[in-house]
């Protein structure tokens, strides 16, 4: 039990304060350098450490990283005004409800395989139980709340237009985020996400590895590719950016739900976007991108394909490996999300309701009808 | 008698030492990421400056001030259709999860069983076309 609670408390520090939130706090400045690299724009690269340096190219800008501190300073000591009109409390309070629940779900990614230090074994994931995904799916639909909250109680039609919007988007958007994963949990039997990364890529009976026509990881995104586009769709319109900002909207609604917001509140509500895109990568790395294994090496080291030859590696390394190889699959799934949001134009609100509606509910469910076809009859 | 209840109290306490270990990490989780979010909020509440003054009490809007006093009126009924739409689909796919875990345990059975859930669900998405209820314009 002591075990239990330290090893929990190491993995809680680790995942969140070493990965999520240092990526998500880089991501705000990527996504601007990023934006403005596609749009021909040098962007942020002024914030700089070595003071009144009047040679531009010696001051110490770090590319432009030091844009991160600035802007959480900048924050934290704006002026924090309450509003008068509104709803002062729920005002104050929403900010928490938008921002929490996503560092929840972390705790069901499996973010490595099995370690053993100083004797001690552990799964690298904080909590495995057999509601797995049952849990983000809940408290993502907590962070509906936060948002609906936020555009109700500032008593301004900007906010409430934003909060109904992002509340409609969001919701409708659920129904087809549920339905897509429906495919997944089919083929693997489970809602618990580590034995969902243990069955993409997993030893037969005899010890040979499972592949796909004997060379490729039974991986999600091979077995279910169109369910993989369907929750890319799904997932980008979940954490509401860009192409399906409507509930923001800058052109139209000012900023949506948090126009009313000033200081770190506001900070809280884009710093939750960044978090959701993290959090978005995570999920998707471990149910189509094979989780934290790298092709073809298992617990015992590597088996390769058509038998070229093995090579046995320690099983602690094996499980370190595979920790940096989930983040390395983070990173890029992330930055291929920033990709997106960069070079996609915006949709009409009534387009992402029929996009929603329309097309990616009966698609989905088509995916789960052929599915299920395929699965009975193989 | 008293073995059986001894039996029935040290299976229970076990179960609930198993629940415990299962749920303690997420409760922990919960508690760390509410003291972050609360942090932050702290943060911004008590390290900046207090300066108010009466233009700050408006809520923002674009010229017309008198107009914007009470935002609790009616909107669009499309929003609450949606609302009622997501409880229905919902529920639907919540009655799938099972299915779907199951499903390759079972085999042919299930499937036609769940055709017939999903085309009872399907003509009630053809009906909710029909109406118009997916028509935003």
């Amino acid at each position: 039990m002591v075990e239990l609670i330290i090893w929990t408390i190491i993995k809680i520090l680790f995942i969140l304060f070493f990965v999520t939130l240092p990526l998500a706090g880089v991501l705000t400045v990527v996504d601007r350098r990023e934006s403005s690299m596609i749009q021909d724009r040098i962007g942020p690269n002024r914030a700089n450490l070595s003071g009144d340096v009047w040679d531009l190219s010696k001051r110490w800008r770090f590319l432009g990283l030091l844009h991160l501190l600035a802007d959480g300073i900048k924050m934290i000591f704006k002026e924090d005004y309450s509003i008068k009109s509104g709803n002062r409390w729920i005002h104050t309070f929403a900010p928490i409800l938008a921002f929490f629940p996503g560092l929840v779900i972390l705790s069901i990614i499996p973010f490595g395989g099995n370690v053993t230090v100083f004797g001690s074994s552990t799964n690298l994931q904080i909590a495995s139980f057999d509601s797995g995904m049952l849990l983000a799916f809940a408290f993502s639909s907590i962070a509906v709340y936060g948002i609906t909250l936020a555009g109700w109680s500032s008593n301004n039609k900007f906010s409430l237009l934003g909060g109904v919007r992002a509340t409609s988007q969001m919701l409708s958007y659920e129904v087809v985020l549920g339905l897509t994963l429906m495919g997944i949990f089919m083929i693997y039997g489970t809602l618990e996400l580590n034995t969902i990364v243990q069955g993409q890529q997993s030893l037969k009976v005899d010890g040979t590895p499972d592949l796909l026509f004997g060379f490729l990881p039974k991986w999600g995104i091979f077995l279910q590719p169109f369910a993989m586009l369907l929750y890319v769709a799904a997932a980008t319109a979940e954490t509401k950016r860009a192409p399906f900002d409507v509930p923001e909207a800058e052109s139209e609604l000012v900023s949506g739900f948090f126009t009313e917001y000033g200081s770190m509140k506001m900070g809280m509500f884009l710093f939750a976007e960044y978090a959701e895109v993290v959090i978005f990568s995570m999920i998707f790395t471990t149910l189509f991108l094979g989780g934290y294994h790298v092709p073809y090496l298992y617990d015992s080291g590597f088996i390769l394909p058509f038998g070229w030859g093995s090579l046995s590696i320690n099983p602690t390394l094996v499980g370190f490996i595979q920790m940096l190889t989930f983040l390395l699959k983070v990173i890029i799934v992330a930055w291929g999300h920033l990709v997106i949001r960069w070079t996609l134009p915006r949709f009409r609100y009534d387009q992402v309701l029929r996009l929603g509606w329309k097309m990616l509910l009966p698609l989905a469910l088509a995916n789960i009808i052929i599915t299920a076809i395929v699965l009975s009859f193989i | 008698m008293f073995k059986i209840f001894l039996m029935s109290t040290t299976e229970s306490l076990s179960k609930s030492l198993d629940l415990t270990t299962t749920y303690l990490p997420i409760v922990m989780m919960i508690v760390v990421a509410l003291i972050v979010a609360f942090g932050m909020l702290a943060l911004s509440i008590f390290a900046g400056p207090k300066y108010p003054s009466k233009a700050k009490e408006y809520p923002f809007e674009c010229g017309w001030l008198l107009d914007s006093k009470d935002t609790k009126r009616k909107h669009s009924i499309k929003f609450y259709m949606v609302a009622i739409m997501f409880l229905i689909f919902d529920l639907e796919i919540v009655f799938m999860y099972p299915w779907a875990i199951t499903f390759r345990q079972i085999g042919l059975v299930s499937l036609v069983e769940m055709f017939i859930f999903l085309s009872i669900l399907v003509v009630g998405y053809i009906y909710v076309w029909k109406k118009g209820i997916l028509e935003w314009d």
